[in-house]
C-alpha cells in the first residue's frame, strides 16, 4: 500500500473508497478467510451476508485496523486504516460494543466528537438517529434499540465518507430494525459509502447496493440483489409446512432434493421445473401418510440463491 | 472531505485530554458502587479504626535513639532535649558512649544517634540509610518551628549525618491516629491504582470501549493520561476526605510542608498505578485481577507497615535492611512520608 496522503479527488474519479485484495486470516487451525477480494463503490451498501461464524466480523475489524490478517492486501482511501485521516473519515458500529453507561447521550457524543477535526453537532447527531427527547437520559437508563440508535449516532458523529455496520440490527424488535433501515437508507443518500453485516436476509436485500455471501470464511457471490437472483436459475421458491412433526428418516429423504433444508418443520427447496417437481413431491408426501398444513410457491429470493450456493440451511434454527 | 491533516495540535490534544477525562470522571462518579469503595470505604476504615484504636494502649515505638552520655549532665538545653524525646510515646532513648553508639548504628540495633558539639544547643545526628525519613520525624517531634536548620551532608559512604540546631524546645507527643491516618491515605491511594485501574480497564475492554477508541483517532497518550488524571482527582477527593475526617472527629493537624505532601501523593498515584495498568495488561479477567490485586494488597499492607509500625509487626516482617524495599513497598515509604509529614 503506498502512503500518499489521502487524495479525495482520485477517489472521487475512481469511485472507489475499499478495496480488498486475496485477504486470508486464520485463527489457529480454523481458516476464516480464504482469498477474499472486493471493493466498495462512494454512496454504496454493500452488505457481507453470512451465517455466524462465516468471517463478516473478521472482514470488518481487519478493515477497522482492530485485527491483524495473514496475507493480502486492502486499502481504504488508498491507505491504511491506521492512517490519521482515515481514522478521520470513518464511522464505526460495533457488534459487541457498550457506550460508558453513565453518561447521556450528549456527554458521550461530545466526547467523541472531541476525537475528530470535523463533524455534526451532538444535538444533530441525535436528531438524526431520532434520540433528541432522550439526550438528557443516563444511557443505562435506555432501551435496547435506543442504545443501538445511539452506536449508530457515536458512528456517524464525524459525518464520516464511510461507516461499518456490524450486524446492527441483532436483537431488534421489527419496528426498531425498520427505523434502522430509515438510519442506512439516509446515510447512502448522503452519499455515505456502508458496509453492513448481517445475517439477515430480508435486511441485506432492502438494504444493499451489492452483497457479498460468504460462506465458511469464502465469498461464494458477489452482485446487486436481482443479478444475484436472476444468475441463479432458480424459478421458483417452495416452502411446505407439515401439520404434525416429521421423523428424522423422511425428513432425510425428503432432504435427497437438490438444495433443499428443513427449517422445524418446514421443507424449503428451490426449483426451476415446479410443474415437474411439484407433483412428484406430493406422491412421495402421500405414500408417506403425512399432511400438508401450508404450501408456498413464490419467485425465489436472495436467501434461496444463498441456500442453493452453500448448500443447505446455514443459518442456527 | 477529508483533511490534509495528520497530527492532533497539543492545544486539541488537551482538550481531548480534558474531555476524556471528565467523561471517565462522571462514569464513575454516577456509580454508586465505585463511590462506596473509592470514597466511602476508607473514610470509614479510618473512623473506625480510629476510635477503635485511639482508646486502647498500642505500641506504637518504632525508633530507638542513641544519645550520648555527655549530654545528660549538660546544661538546661541538653536535658530539655533528653525530656523531649522520652516524652514521645514512638521513641525509646538509651545511652551510649560515642563509639559504641556509632557501631549500634552501623549494626542496625539504633535508628539514630545523637552526638553533642562544642557549640551551645548544637546537636549532630547520625542516621544511616534505612532510615532517611528520621531526621523529618525528628523535626515534626521537636516542632518544625523550633529548629533553625536541619543541613544534611554527606561524609564518607555511611552513615549520613546531619547537623540539628535546636532554638527552642516543645514537646509534641505523636498519637496512633497520626500513624493511622497517614496509612489509610495510602491504602486509599493503592485501592485507587491497583485495584480500580485494573478493573476499570479491563471493563472497558470487555465492554468495547477500548475498541471503540482503537480505530477513532484517539491516541494511547491521550487514553492514559485521561485516565492517570481521573485517578489523581480522585485521590485527591479521598484525601481531602480523609483529612476532613481527621480534623473535625480527632483534631489532627495537618501538614505544614504542602509540596511535599503533594509529591508524595503524586509519587505513590503513580507507583500504585503502575501496578494497575501492569496488572490491566495480563490479566484479561476483572475477577483475576482482584485476585491477584488482593495478594499484592496483603503483601504490601503487611510486609509495609501500613497497620501497625513494623518494630511492632512480626520479624519476618522486619526486613528494614532490604535495599529494594523502596520498590516492592510502595506502601510502607507512602505512609512514613506521610506520617512524618502530618
Amino acid at each position: 500500500m503506498n502512503s500518499t496522503p489521502v487524495d479525495i479527488d482520485q477517489t472521487k474519479k475512481r469511485g472507489t473508497v475499499v478495496e480488498v485484495h486475496n485477504l486470508f486470516k486464520s485463527y489457529g487451525t480454523v481458516q476464516a478467510l480464504r482469498d477474499v477480494s472486493f471493493e466498495v463503490h462512494k454512496g454504496e451498501v454493500l452488505t457481507l451476508v453470512g451465517p455466524n461464524g462465516s468471517g463478516k466480523t473478521t472482514i470488518v475489524e481487519i478493515l477497522e485496523g482492530l485485527r491483524s490478517y495473514d496475507a493480502g492486501s486492502f486499502s481504504i482511501f488508498g491507505q491504511k486504516p491506521s492512517h490519521p485521516l482515515v481514522k478521520q473519515s470513518i464511522g464505526v458500529f460495533l457488534q459487541e460494543s457498550q457506550p460508558m453507561d453513565n453518561l447521556t447521550p450528549r456527554e458521550i457524543l461530545r466526547l467523541h466528537r472531541s476525537f475528530y477535526n470535523r463533524g455534526l453537532q451532538p444535538e444533530e447527531a441525535l436528531a438524526r438517529v431520532s434520540l433528541q427527547s432522550e439526550s438528557g437520559k443516563l444511557i443505562r437508563t435506555l432501551s435496547t434499540g435506543q442504545k443501538r440508535r445511539l452506536d449508530i449516532a457515536v458512528a456517524i458523529i464525524n459525518d464520516p465518507l464511510l461507516v461499518f455496520l456490524d450486524e446492527p440490527t441483532v436483537g431488534l424488535d421489527p419496528g426498531a430494525r425498520r427505523s434502522f433501515w430509515e438510519i442506512i437508507r439516509n446515510l447512502r443518500t448522503e452519499g455515505c459509502s456502508v458496509i453492513l453485516t448481517t445475517h439477515y436476509m430480508d435486511e441485506a436485500e432492502a438494504l444493499s447496493d451489492r452483497i457479498a455471501f460468504l460462506s465458511h470464511g469464502r465469498i461464494l457471490a458477489l452482485d446487486t440483489p436481482s443479478s444475484l437472483v436472476n444468475s441463479s436459475g432458480i424459478e421458483h421458491s417452495i416452502q411446505i409446512c407439515f401439520v404434525s412433526p416429521i421423523p428424522g428418516d423422511i425428513k432425510d429423504s425428503f432432504t435427497a432434493i437438490p438444495g433443499s433444508y428443513w427449517n422445524n418443520n418446514t421443507l424449503l427447496f428451490t426449483t426451476n421445473n415446479v410443474e415437474r417437481d411439484l407433483p412428484q413431491l406430493f406422491k412421495e408426501i402421500h405414500e408417506e401418510n403425512i399432511q400438508i398444513a401450508e404450501l408456498i410457491v413464490h419467485r425465489p429470493t436472495i436467501e434461496d440463491v444463498f441456500h442453493l450456493l452453500a448448500g443447505g440451511n446455514q443459518f442456527d434454527g | 472531505m477529508v483533511e490534509q491533516r495528520s497530527k492532533l495540535p497539543i492545544t486539541r490534544r488537551l482538550r481531548i485530554i480534558g474531555r476524556l477525562t471528565l467523561s471517565f470522571i462522571l462514569q464513575e462518579a454516577r456509580s454508586k458502587n465505585a463511590i462506596f469503595w473509592m470514597v466511602a470505604f476508607p473514610v470509614f476504615i479510618f473512623v473506625f479504626f480510629g476510635f477503635v484504636f485511639s482508646q486502647t494502649n498500642f505500641e506504637t515505638k518504632d525508633m530507638t535513639i542513641g544519645m550520648d552520655r555527655a549530654l545528660v549532665s549538660q546544661g538546661n538545653e541538653s536535658k530539655l532535649l533528653d525530656r523531649v524525646l522520652k516524652q514521645n510515646e514512638s521513641l525509646d532513648v538509651e545511652f551510649f558512649d560515642p563509639p559504641k553508639g556509632i557501631q549500634m548504628l552501623a549494626e542496625g540495633e539504633i535508628q539514630a544517634y545523637i552526638l553533642q558539639l562544642p557549640e551551645k544547643d548544637n546537636y549532630t545526628i547520625y542516621i544511616t540509610e534505612r532510615n532517611l525519613p528520621f531526621v523529618s520525624m525528628l523535626s515534626v517531634m521537636l516542632d518544625r518551628s523550633n529548629l533553625e536548620t536541619v543541613k544534611p551532608f554527606f561524609r564518607g559512604r555511611m552513615p549520613f549525618e546531619y547537623e540539628v540546631q535546636v532554638v527552642s524546645h516543645k514537646g509534641k507527643r505523636l498519637s496512633y491516629i497520626y500513624f493511622l491516618f497517614a496509612g489509610v491515605m495510602a491504602i486509599a491511594l493503592m485501592m485507587n491504582g491497583l485495584f480500580a485501574i485494573p478493573q476499570t480497564i479491563i471493563n472497558y475492554r470487555k465492554l468495547g470501549f477500548l475498541k471503540r477508541f482503537a480505530f477513532s483517532p484517539l491516541g494511547k497518550f491521550e487514553f492514559t493520561c485521561s485516565l492517570m488524571v481521573q485517578r489523581i482527582c480522585l485521590g485527591a477527593l479521598q484525601i481531602a476526605l480523609l483529612s476532613v475526617s481527621a480534623i473535625l472527629i480527632f483534631g489532627i493537624k495537618l501538614t505544614t510542608a504542602p509540596f511535599a505532601f503533594l509529591l508524595t501523593f503524586l509519587a505513590g498515584t503513580a507507583a500504585f498505578s503502575v501496578l494497575g495498568f501492569f496488572l490491566a495488561g495480563v490479566i484479561q479477567s476483572v475477577e483475576a485481577a482482584v485476585a491477584i490485586a488482593q495478594i499484592l494488597n496483603m503483601v504490601l499492607m503487611f510486609t509495609g507497615g501500613v497497620f501497625s509500625p513494623l518494630r511492632s509487626s512480626p520479624t519476618i516482617f522486619s526486613l528494614s535492611s532490604v535495599s529494594i524495599r523502596c520498590i516492592i513497598w510502595p506502601g510502607r515509604y507512602m505512609q512514613q512520608l506521610f506520617w512524618v509529614r502530618v
